[in-house]
């Protein structure tokens, strides 16, 4: 079974429930992004609304002890994703985005400094000693 | 700042010392990054840099020993900014990023993210938000220093970082470590559900 990007994305951002999905691709997809969130496939709320949750950090909060019954669990291999494991997410986010933001300065800053700026100094200097004398 | 500037007379020249000017030379080099990331055309930030030496040089007698240097000329370089502005009588253009774009890419690019497409993302931010991203972010200001710099609360500071923040990762299209390395959440989203699916 094959599932594009874009049918999946049509799905996440869709706001129905999940009893509308008559589609069975849709409701496929649904499962496997319920699975990715490590969410039973009953758990109500639309598939958006719960990817916001877990994406913000908020996906456990509102975890009842239903979807965590094992029988009912779509469990996948890896990714069961924590509270701990969405803050780390956002730590990983904002360090990569530190790292390219020191980068692009640092290559701004390491760009050769046009001559006549040091020349400018020069003679403001000059005029000082000037004064001085 | 550049309509009261004061004059470059001896009275101010006692305020110039070594330290003062070997201090400005070794920040030339952040202080034109800056004014680059400020006015994002090369012509314009040479113009701005320019401006900025001789306001600092002129008003060096405002500047406290052991406080941060760069602070204190990046203030001045802010201020040189809108003053240059008001002067040319023009808005802030929305060309940000464009000299840095165009600027090589180091030939060994490392971290996770593709600099080309973090400065069109860069450029995209409002300004406001990208001048305090970069001062702390990437020239080591602190938060209270950046605040003082713009003149702001340091909340302020700290909200607009974190907006910035926000914002690069969807423009980038990042939401987790997934997207970071080889293949996207969703392709993992994909890859879980059929693996799943088809046993």
């Amino acid at each position: 079974m094959i599932l594009s990007k874009s049918s999946l994305t049509h799905v996440l951002m869709s706001d129905r429930p999940q009893s509308q999905y008559a589609n069975s691709m849709e409701l496929f997809a649904r499962r496997s992004v319920l699975g990715y969130l490590g969410r039973d496939v009953s758990q109500r709320g639309s598939t958006r609304t719960l990817l916001i949750r877990r994406m913000t950090g908020t996906a456990d909060m509102e975890s009842g002890p239903d979807s965590d019954a094992p029988s009912a669990r779509f469990t996948p291999r890896s990714h069961v994703p924590t509270k701990r494991g969405a803050s780390h997410h956002n730590r990983v986010i904002d360090d990569a985005i530190g790292e390219a933001l020191r980068a692009h300065y640092r290559a701004l800053a390491e760009a050769p400094l046009p001559d006549r700026f040091l020349v400018l100094l020069a003679e403001l200097e000059a005029k000082d000693a000037g004064h001085d004398r | 700042m550049t309509g009261d500037v004061a004059p470059l007379g001896s009275a101010h020249a006692a305020a110039r010392t070594r330290a003062f000017r070997e201090g400005l030379v070794a920040e030339m080099p952040s202080l034109r990054a800056f004014a680059i990331s400020l006015s994002g055309q090369l012509q314009l930030a040479d113009d701005l840099f320019q401006e900025t030496l001789l306001n600092a040089w002129a008003n060096a007698d405002g500047y406290q020993p052991g406080t941060n240097l760069r602070a204190w000329l990046f203030t001045i370089l802010r201020n040189t900014f809108f003053s240059l502005h008001r002067q040319r009588g023009r808005e802030v253009q929305d060309s940000d990023g464009v000299y840095s774009q165009r600027l090589a890419t180091p030939a060994a690019q490392e971290g996770a993210l593709d600099l080309a497409d973090f400065r069109i993302a860069l450029a995209k931010l409002p300004a406001e938000q990208r001048e305090v991203l970069i001062m702390v972010g990437a020239s080591g200001l602190s938060y209270e220093e950046a605040a003082t710099v713009c003149n702001i609360a340091i909340g302020t500071v700290k909200s607009r970082i974190s907006r910035a923040r926000a914002t690069l990762a969807v423009l980038l299209g990042i939401s987790g470590p997934e997207d970071l390395g080889a293949g996207s959440a969703t392709d993992a989203v994909v890859k879980v559900g059929s693996v799943s699916e088809l046993r």
